[in-house]
């Protein structure tokens, strides 16, 4: 399950942009919702293009990553960093393999329960699970563009981690546009794919260790 | 985010030896003062590091972003692949300011040294003190604060090495390549004591 999940996170990550002026959804809205969430997650393969974003508080401007990720869902995802320095991870078979430049190291992610339950919470985000639970309550708003989902985790030790988690889907074609994951600190990192591909075939070698 | 216990695990339990006398000198003598360390002295200016960090076996990888805001504080923010904050610290003179930080890496004694590794790479100091070297080529300047004693080797105008003594043992040092502008290329951190060793290399193009 929570090596799912982790796939989860990615497997959606679809532009990124939030808009002020949210405004909460109604009960008859969050239900049609619901369901074109629950669809999106019928995508078996994806590779994009991906910019990461990440906003210090001390820095004006955001800290820019990018590269290509490649997923085969609920199984692997390679995600391969071009700039600013070469680097690669790939997770499959509950581990994350990273290659920093030739230098090979691995992460049992089945460990890390803390990851696991953000991940959850993301996962089931993403796969229409959107009702409140013990460990995290969800809200929903809408703007013009996007339609925006809310996690928040009620542990206090997730908490210590991460904020919240906000899903941000494109109205025009119901996929998850962006991802922002909010820091306790208030800095963040927001990631936003573009060129995706879904349900084509992927070069296997992308997700060789 | 378990990757950082054994930084805990290994600073709290792990010691060891280590020489007492900076190598290769022979004795020093007073000098009018002369400021040591003038790297990282440009205000309002954000440098990006890629970081590799070795802590024993493990290893972790990310960026290291740094930023002087005036002649005492500088503040740092170490960050994983996927963008979390590890770290954000606040580092002064005499004193450091956490801003956050994560549970796994949330000890004090991690805080103390991750700010004495901080403030001696980045602060500069004034020294009365030359040590004399058997390596001609080098310049090496002592200061003193309280128990501790620093070492400032210099290669012509350049910074090369900084070598950090506790009370009796060499605690750690740190090496830096192209040191001819504000910001280095690249800087080796090797501690003496615990099994930790950080790379820093230069990457801009990210801000």
């Amino acid at each position: 399950m929570s090596f799912k999940s982790i796939l989860s996170i990615f497997f959606l990550l679809i532009s990124v942009q939030l808009f002020a002026q949210d405004r909460a959804m109604t009960a008859t809205e969050i239900a049609p919702f619901k369901k074109v969430v629950s669809n999106a997650v019928k995508v078996k393969t994806l590779s994009a293009d991906f910019t990461q974003y990440k906003k210090l508080g001390f820095v004006d401007k955001e800290i820019i990553s990018s590269g290509k990720i490649y997923v085969v869902h609920p199984e692997k995802m390679s995600w391969v960093y071009s700039s600013p320095t070469n680097y690669s991870m790939i997770f499959k078979n509950n581990k994350i393999f990273i290659n920093d430049q030739g230098k090979k190291n691995t992460v049992d992610v089945g460990k890390n329960k803390q990851f696991e339950k953000i991940s959850q919470m993301i996962a089931n985000g993403i796969a229409g699970e959107l009702d409140s639970s013990k460990d995290y309550s969800i809200s929903y708003f809408q703007n013009t563009g996007f339609n925006i989902v809310q996690v928040t985790p009620k542990a206090k030790d997730a908490q210590k981690y991460i904020q919240q988690i906000i899903l941000s889907f494109d109205k025009k074609d119901n996929q998850v546009a962006e991802i922002k994951l909010l820091e306790p600190s208030k800095n963040y990192t927001r990631f936003v794919l573009k060129n995706i591909k879904t349900n084509q075939t992927i070069n296997e070698q992308v997700f060789a260790n | 985010m378990n990757r950082f216990l054994p930084i805990s695990v290994f600073l709290l339990i792990f010691s060891a030896c280590a020489t007492s006398k900076y190598p290769n000198t022979t004795g020093g003598k007073a000098i009018q003062e002369i400021e040591v360390n003038s790297l990282f002295l440009d205000t309002g200016t954000v440098v990006s590091y890629r970081a590799n960090i070795e802590i024993g076996k493990e290893q972790l990888s990310g960026t290291l972003v740094m930023r002087t805001f005036n002649a005492d504080l500088r503040r740092f923010a170490l960050l994983s692949d996927l963008g979390q904050t590890l770290i954000d610290i606040s580092i002064f003179k005499d004193y450091h300011v956490l801003n956050s930080v994560i549970p796994a890496m949330d000890k004090k004694i991690v805080i103390k040294e991750v700010a004495s590794l901080f403030r001696t790479m980045t602060q500069p100091y004034v020294s009365t003190k030359e040590v004399i070297s058997s390596n001609q080529d080098l310049r090496i300047y002592e200061i003193e604060r309280g128990a501790n004693r620093t070492f400032y080797s210099y290669s012509s105008i350049d910074l090369k090495e900084i070598a950090h003594y506790g009370k009796h043992k060499e605690r750690f040092k740190i090496s830096f390549e192209s040191s001819d502008n504000q910001y280095p290329s690249s800087i080796f951190l090797l501690h003496s004591r615990f099994p930790l060793r950080i790379s820093l290399k230069q990457q801009n193009d990210n801000l």
